[in-house]
């Protein structure tokens, strides 16, 4: 079968068969959503450092359906500690740790940790730049495939809802044509399997082009801004785009509590 | 049109040197980056890679954009002047390269690519600069090497690196040197 052919069948299969919500798990986000987002949705969750994107992912993450986290940023007890702090269940949660397995090839040794603000007095810059900057992605020295880890693992049909945060670790270590390449394969086998894909990136980081290439991708782009009012910061959540749902787009203000995300005064924008 | 680099010759050496003239526009892009980063090693609670990851995909995304997307057989001498013209020059970075050939070549860097902020952290400044340059040359140079040699934020008079375009032609030229 041609390559064309394969992609249309596979969407038309996906779309007939499509059918029902799958909840975000964050009541007033499938409030904003009005019932959650469409099976087979690849939505992608954009955000600054300070906006508290990585809690959005955990909250996320606590679900009733069987859930895969794929984290490059946090390891898996650190995220596993932050869900208890919440109170968030992660029975469901599996979690593909891509930040310890990258910290064992970047760390010689536990005594080493990298963190400036520790070491800095102890240990050399230029010695921790090389802690920091090795071992990825290596593949000439027979080192870790992470984009082909990723590739693998989010074609699982076992997962109702898949979380990659983030994507600015692969897009540092291989180019935008193999992510998006990747991405591409992925949110077929997501229509496919009718499960929901998270896909979490900095904003501001990797050029205008590849952000509205990734946009146009989605179905859906939820965005994370923080704006300083005088001495306050105001944070909102908007959902940018939602594919044949245009209803839904909307913006709410958000803060976090001890529950977790709490959003407030919803407002649509169509 | 002038040049991106300037040739000075000195006896048997050829010294390159970038032309900076800082344009809004990538400066603007550059402090968005640079800020992410040090959020993001904030609140990663200081793990490095964090900072060098955020800048090496900004690297990594201005040389698709900026460069040439279609040359495959790069070497160093080509990949050098688009990349000073492009990314280099546009950002400010005062540096010189030297000793080129197809494989390697080494840099001198005294005035950062994130030069407004180098007097005030330049921890963060020479972080920054490695995972950039980082980013820009294995784009190109997918199997290659960046070595940092010295850090003005630690005292030298200029950050010093050495690219190397292959270091599995090395390995595999040093294991027939032992052979």
């Amino acid at each position: 079968m041609a390559e064309e052919d394969f992609f249309t069948t596979n969407l038309k299969d996906s779309n007939k068969n499509r059918g029902g919500f799958i909840s975000t798990g964050i009541e007033k986000l499938d409030k904003l959503l009005e019932g959650g987002t469409p099976k087979g949705f690849s939505i992608l969750i954009l955000g600054t450092p300070g906006s508290s994107i990585e809690i959005l992912c955990k909250q996320l993450a606590s679900s009733p359906i069987k859930t895969l986290y794929v984290s490059t940023e946090e390891t898996e007890n650190e995220i596993i500690e932050t869900m208890k702090r919440f109170k968030w269940d992660n029975k469901n949660l599996k979690i593909l740790d891509i930040a310890s397995m990258y910290s064992k090839a970047v760390l010689s040794g536990e005594e080493k940790r990298v963190s400036v603000y520790e070491q800095r007095s102890k240990v050399k810059l230029k010695e921790l730049i090389e802690i920091g900057s090795q071992g990825m992605p290596s593949l000439a020295q027979g080192g870790t495939d992470f984009l082909a880890v990723l590739s693998d693992k989010i074609k699982d049909p076992k997962y109702e809802k898949l979380i990659v945060n983030s994507l600015d670790f692969f897009l540092s270590q291989y180019s935008q044509e193999e992510v998006i390449r990747t991405l591409q394969a992925a949110k077929i086998s997501n229509l496919h399997n009718k499960s929901i894909l998270y896909i979490v990136m900095t904003r501001g980081i990797h050029g205008d082009i590849f952000e509205r290439k990734m946009e146009g991708m989605a179905d859906c782009v939820l965005e994370l801004e923080v704006l300083q009012k005088g001495s306050a910061f105001e944070r909102f959540l908007a959902v940018k785009k939602m594919k044949n749902y245009a209803k839904k787009i909307g913006i709410a203000r958000y803060t976090i509590d001890s529950e977790g995300f709490v959003l407030e005064m919803i407002e649509r924008i169509m | 049109m002038k040049e991106p680099l300037k040739k000075i010759e000195s006896g048997q050496n050829i010294v390159w040197l970038t032309q900076p003239k800082e344009t809004e526009k990538l400066i603007k892009r550059r402090s968005i980056a640079l800020n992410i980063a040090k959020g993001k090693l904030n609140d990663s609670g200081g793990k490095i890679h964090t900072a060098i990851q955020t800048a090496e995909a900004f690297g990594r995304g201005l040389f698709t954009e900026r460069i040439s997307k279609n040359t495959k057989n790069w070497t160093i001498e080509k990949w050098l002047k688009p990349v000073a013209k492009e990314i280099f020059n546009p950002m400010g970075t005062a540096a010189t390269f030297t000793e080129i050939t197809n494989d390697q070549a080494k840099s001198l860097i005294f005035k950062y690519p994130t030069n407004n902020n180098e007097s005030e952290e330049p921890y963060m400044s020479s972080i920054f600069t490695y995972g950039l340059l980082k980013g820009v040359f294995l784009s190109a140079f997918p199997n290659g090497e960046l070595i940092m040699n010295s850090t003005m934020a630690e005292g030298a008079q200029m950050d010093e690196f050495v690219f190397k375009a292959n270091i599995e032609n090395e390995e595999t030229n040093k294991s027939k040197m032992i052979k």
